[in-house]
């Protein structure tokens, strides 16, 4: 709704005087404006003191209007978004708990990076989220399917958690399953909902179980017992399944004996370093988990890795940080020394990386939105990375997250790159590298 | 106005389903229990009466069983005003006509116009809830209903047929309808309000004796038709090809108005 | 023992095809139990233009009312309970359809009679009659022996073939039953389907278009298809992200859940995220030109080929004759 300026702005108070006596002196016409007190809220404050008033949703009332944010939401640069717009639709009045803007944040934490007010949308979307599940607002199909398929199946695909551990009989390799095997292990490897049920990421989780096997770690992992982690289902503002989640898995890891954690995906590696202590610690669990990126595990032993890479890759590599690892938890390197132990490897960055890494618009719920936000947007977020990297030159799209092989496969071929480039995981590169043959 | 909504738990079907031992039920032991999704459907419409003002409180019923805790709190999270759980001391499976001669009894002692239900569930191979339940307590029933609107003690209400086509028929309250398709998708229970409801509510309960057993027909044994994993390949000139399609669509019934 | 009965789907004038489905079989039982097969048809007129299309029974009857004219559930469940009461026939044919539905489970309500619905077989062994019904979203069949008292099944419509070229019965008999209760439904009006408000959620039969249908241009061909098969046309992701077809016939994760009788996809590679949306249809059937398309991993039959060969021949094959 346009604001009415007429109802906002006290028009006598900013008006000149004709005179006015400001300690003692007599001042004349325009001069004497500058002394006046001048209204300078001109907006229905509503909405914001809303938002500003939820736990989380503070540091929006801290933005000045600067518009460096604009610039580096990767959901802008292919629609229009960005912390300023949305505190602008919300001075103006827009109820943004029932806005499509509500739902198209990826919490990247790019805008996080350059604002000087520290406006944090990696918090302030999950608990407007929250704040509109939790009053009943409708939440979009596609989102509400997974919650209620998590819940329900501990998987956003709605998959028998019987079915967790299928993937292994594939796998070539003997996997420890812990429910069945109940011995005490070096490494519990989290597997994650997409490794262990997407086709795509069931050729990662193989290709990882081999590399693993190979370099001698004894592992093991939680096979039906496991569950989503839930951290995306917490930016996306459900609350109270994460905390469900969050329970579930606590327990279940307390059941069994390992030495540390390795995460197959970035959302898990943020929940179990950060989300999980918090939680643990508001609510009288243990945590006290080393925790590790496969990327940050294996290249911890590259002095033992580096001599089984034998078979040289001669593809032109580029490698897409996910927002997870690299700006939310500062891991730029263990990927790209992992990459670059490969033989034969030729590795390109893009023009958005590292810090400014572009996002693959699965963060923040996002994975589940993809209807919805490609109803608000030129292309997807995905779809524009894939144009980044074929734009230099590359062969093979490196990712590390289990949400992007999918996502970026997909985008190849929306965008008409099919048989330009493909889309790996890094334990896929590994295992190619180790063992021969094409992963896939 | 007060509705209630019937509704009950199903076995999961996104679950692999055994087969028990003595061939007379599926295995009941590992499965899991959902709301049966067409009672979501009747809850969701009911709700969205009530919040239209059309109705003044929203019930929901069900017999005792198996993951019936849950389903009674989702549907308070959803904004149910009340759900009361029926005791009946008898063992799953619950032949439909038992269900229904349970559920009229219960329902002497809850205050009710109209009465929801979904239009099937993943078990009722011994006759549909509504129509059995509107016989039991003498009400007229519509099944297959896919919008409901409420007028001075009428219902009227839209029932699909085939192709689309609807019937807008007119019943005078109080009635059982089998809800196929609320209005609009049902709503998300979020889960810290389940969670909370499960602290803070009670369901209330009501007890109703054993019935005389019905007449049925005797199961002799279920079976899992033969699914074979990947497809059969329909081979051969165009023609065969065609004719294979065809007698495909044929045996599966979906062949209309041939010959 | 008395006799098969089956219900006449009569409405607005016309006999459905399931009735005469019914027909058919209660036929073949009929012969095999040394049954006759008797037809009822509910009405508030004599329906001058059905009486002669009821198909191979030995007898039919109007059972004639004034308030049972226009589509009346409750009512005939009520006016049929009377009548069959009477008679108690071996069994009540009916269909697991929306006009059976309110009829089927009501009878058996009224009667105290048992019932079996979702019907997709009946047969007979040494003398004793054996119905299977497809419960667990078709993932379970249940088979039950009917038991030495009336009974009432309704058939999924498509189980039985229909016999050719229907006979009619020397004459229809009528009934009128007495003291009916007044009437506590009625029917106010007909709502055609639009055309606008297709949901792929509720149709039984859909044609399925992914990106090997190519262009916009050849949906029509998808679409004749359906037509012709009396389906729906759904979509894969990237032909409504082309927009070629709106979002609201999107199959897929993040799209629409179906379940039809029939999905038939065209073109479709069988991508997870596509998959998660359509495995639990009760046919899959697939078109694609790749045999090694995930979608023949969920898929019953499969056709290795060109959708712009196969599509065009099918069409022609299921035109009525003479065009
Ligand atoms: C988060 C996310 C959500 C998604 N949600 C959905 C969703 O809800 N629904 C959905 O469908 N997809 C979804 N996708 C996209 C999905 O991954 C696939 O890209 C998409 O399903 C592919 O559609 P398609 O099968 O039509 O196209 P393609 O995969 O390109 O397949 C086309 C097929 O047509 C065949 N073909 C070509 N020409 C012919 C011919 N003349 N005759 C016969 N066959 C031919 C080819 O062999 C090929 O198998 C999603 C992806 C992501 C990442
Ligand atoms: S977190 Fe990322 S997607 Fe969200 S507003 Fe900031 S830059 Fe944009
Ligand atoms: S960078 Fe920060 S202060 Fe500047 S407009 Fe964006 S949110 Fe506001």
């Amino acid at each position: 709704m346009p604001t009415d300026w007429s109802k906002k702005v006290e028009k006598e108070r900013v008006l000149e005087k004709e005179v006015a006596v400001v300690e003692g002196v007599e001042l004349r016409g325009m001069w004497n404006r500058m002394f006046e007190q001048r209204v300078i809220w001109d907006y229905e404050t509503g909405i914001l003191d809303q938002i500003t008033s939820l736990p989380g949703g503070e540091s929006l009332g801290y933005c000045y209007q600067c518009g460096k944010c604009v610039g580096v939401c990767p959901v802008d640069i292919v629609g229009n978004y960005g912390p300023r717009k949305i505190y602008r639709k919300a001075q103006l009045g827009t109820d943004l708990f029932s806005d499509p803007d509500l739902w198209l944040c990826t919490t990247c934490m790019n805008c996080l990076r350059v604002c000087p007010k520290e406006v944090n949308m990696v918090e302030i979307m999950p608990a407007m989220r929250a704040f509109a599940i939790n009053s009943g607002r409708p939440v979009p199909p596609e989102l509400q399917k997974a919650f209620e398929n998590i819940a329900r199946y501990g998987n956003p695909m709605g998959e028998s958690p019987r079915r967790r551990a299928d993937w292994v009989k594939t796998a070539g390799v003997p996997v420890t399953v812990l429910p069945q095997s109940r011995r005490p292990v070096d490494v519990l490897l989290y597997v994650g909902s997409y490794p262990s049920y997407h086709p795509r990421g069931q050729d990662a989780a193989r290709a990882m179980v081999r590399v693993l096997d190979r370099l001698g770690v004894d592992f093991g992992i939680l096979g039906p017992e496991e569950k989503e982690d839930g951290d995306s289902v917490r930016m996306a503002g459900e609350r109270g399944l994460f905390e469900m989640l969050a329970e579930d898995n606590i327990r279940t890891f307390a059941r069994y004996q390992f030495e540390r954690i390795v995460v197959f995906g970035p959302h898990e590696y943020n929940a179990f370093v950060r989300a999980y202590p918090r939680f643990a610690a508001e609510n009288g669990f243990d945590w006290s988990y080393q925790v590790l990126h496969y990327t940050q595990f294996l290249a911890s032993m590259l002095d033992r890795l580096q001599p089984l890479l034998v078979r040289p890759l001669e593809y032109t590599v580029t490698f897409h940080d996910p927002c997870y690892l690299g700006r939310h938890h500062n891991e730029y390197e263990a990927p790209r020394r992992l990459l670059r132990a490969i033989p034969g490897l030729k590795m390109v960055e893009m023009f958005r990386c590292r810090e400014n890494g572009y996002c693959c618009g699965g963060g923040g719920g996002g994975m589940w939105l993809d209807s919805f936000t490609s109803g608000y947007t030129r292309r997807r977020l995905s779809e524009q990375r894939v144009l980044e990297a074929i734009e230099v030159g590359a062969e093979v799209l490196a990712v590390c997250c289990p949400y992007e092989v999918s996502r970026f496969e997909d985008a190849v071929k929306s965008t008409g790159n099919d048989g330009r480039l493909v889309v790996r995981d890094i334990i896929e590169l590994i295992a190619e590298s180790m063992f021969g043959g094409d992963t896939k | 106005m007060n509705l209630v909504v019937v509704v009950r738990e199903v076995p999961d079907i996104q679950e692999e389903l055994e087969v028990a031992a003595d061939g007379k039920d599926i295995d009941r032991t590992f499965i899991s229990f959902v709301m049966n999704e067409f009672d979501e459907q009747a809850l969701e419409e009911a709700l969205v009466l009530k919040e239209e003002g059309q109705a003044d409180s929203v019930l929901v019923a069900a017999l005792d069983g198996e993951g019936v805790d849950d389903i009674l709190y989702t549907a308070l999270a959803k904004g149910a005003d009340e759900a009361v759980k029926v005791i009946h001391g008898l063992e799953p499976p619950i032949p439909t006509r038992v269900r229904a001669a349970l559920l009229a009894a219960a329902l002497k002692s809850i205050p009710h116009d109209l009465i929801f239900t979904g239009v099937q569930s993943a078990e009722d191979w011994d006759g549909q809830l509504a129509p059995l339940l509107g016989a039991a307590l003498d009400y007229p029933w519509v099944e297959v209903v896919t919008a409901v609107r409420l007028e001075d003690g009428l219902a009227v209400v839209e029932k699909e047929f085939k192709g689309g086509l609807r019937a807008e028929l007119e019943v005078r309250l109080p009635a059982v309808l089998g809800i196929q398709a609320a209005t609009k998708p049902p709503r998300y229970a979020p889960v810290s309000r389940i969670r909370q409801l499960m602290r803070t509510a009670t369901l209330k309960t009501v007890e109703v004796n054993e019935m005389s057993p019905a007449p049925a027909a005797k199961i002799r044994r279920l079976s899992r038709p033969v699914a074979s994993r990947s497809a059969e390949f329909i081979e051969g000139s165009l023609d065969e090809v065609v004719e294979g399609l065809l007698s495909v669509f044929r045996n599966a019934g979906v062949l209309r108005g041939e010959g | 023992m008395g006799n098969l009965v089956v219900l006449a789907e009569y409405l607005r004038g016309a006999v459905a095809d399931v009735t005469f489905e019914l027909l058919g079989k209660a036929r073949e039982l009929g012969n095999l139990l040394g049954l006759s097969v008797e037809v009822v048809v509910v009405s508030d007129r004599q329906p001058d233009d059905v009486t002669g299309r009821l198909g191979p029974a030995d007898r039919a009857w109007l059972i004639l009312h004034p308030d049972l004219g226009e589509f009346q559930p409750e009512g005939m469940a009520r006016a049929l309970a009377a009548f069959l009461g009477e008679r108690r026939p071996r069994l009540v044919l009916t269909s697991t359809t929306a006009f059976g539905m309110d009829v089927a489970a009501g009878i058996g309500g009224l009667l105290g009679w048992p019932v079996v619905a979702y019907c997709s077989a009946l047969q007979v062994a040494d003398r004793t009659i054996i119905a299977t019904s497809q419960v667990y979203g078709g993932k379970v069949l249940v088979e039950v022996e009917i038991p030495d008292e009336p009974t009432v099944i309704a058939a999924l419509p498509g189980s039985f073939p229909a016999p050719v070229g229907p006979s009619a019965p020397a004459a229809v008999e009528i009934w009128e039953p007495a003291g009916l209760q007044p009437a506590r439904l009625r029917l106010r009006r007909w709502v055609e389907p639009e055309a606008a408000d297709v949901d792929i959620t509720r149709a039984e039969i859909l044609v399925v278009a992914g990106r090997g249908i190519k262009s916009a241009d050849n949906l029509p061909l998808i679409e004749e298809l359906a037509r012709a098969l009396g389906g729906v046309v759904a979509a894969s992701r990237p032909v409504v992200d082309a927009g070629w077809l709106p979002r609201n016939r999107q199959v897929g994760k993040s799209g629409l859940t179906v379940r039809p009788r029939l999905y038939l996809g065209l073109g479709v590679s069988g991508a997870p995220e596509h998959l998660e949306g359509m495995k639990d249809s009760q046919l899959i059937v697939a078109i694609n030109t790749d045999r090694k398309a995930p979608i023949f991993d969920v898929a019953h039959y499969g056709v290795v080929g060109d959708i712009f060969e196969v599509v065009p021949a099918l069409i022609e094959r299921l035109r009525p004759e003479g065009h």
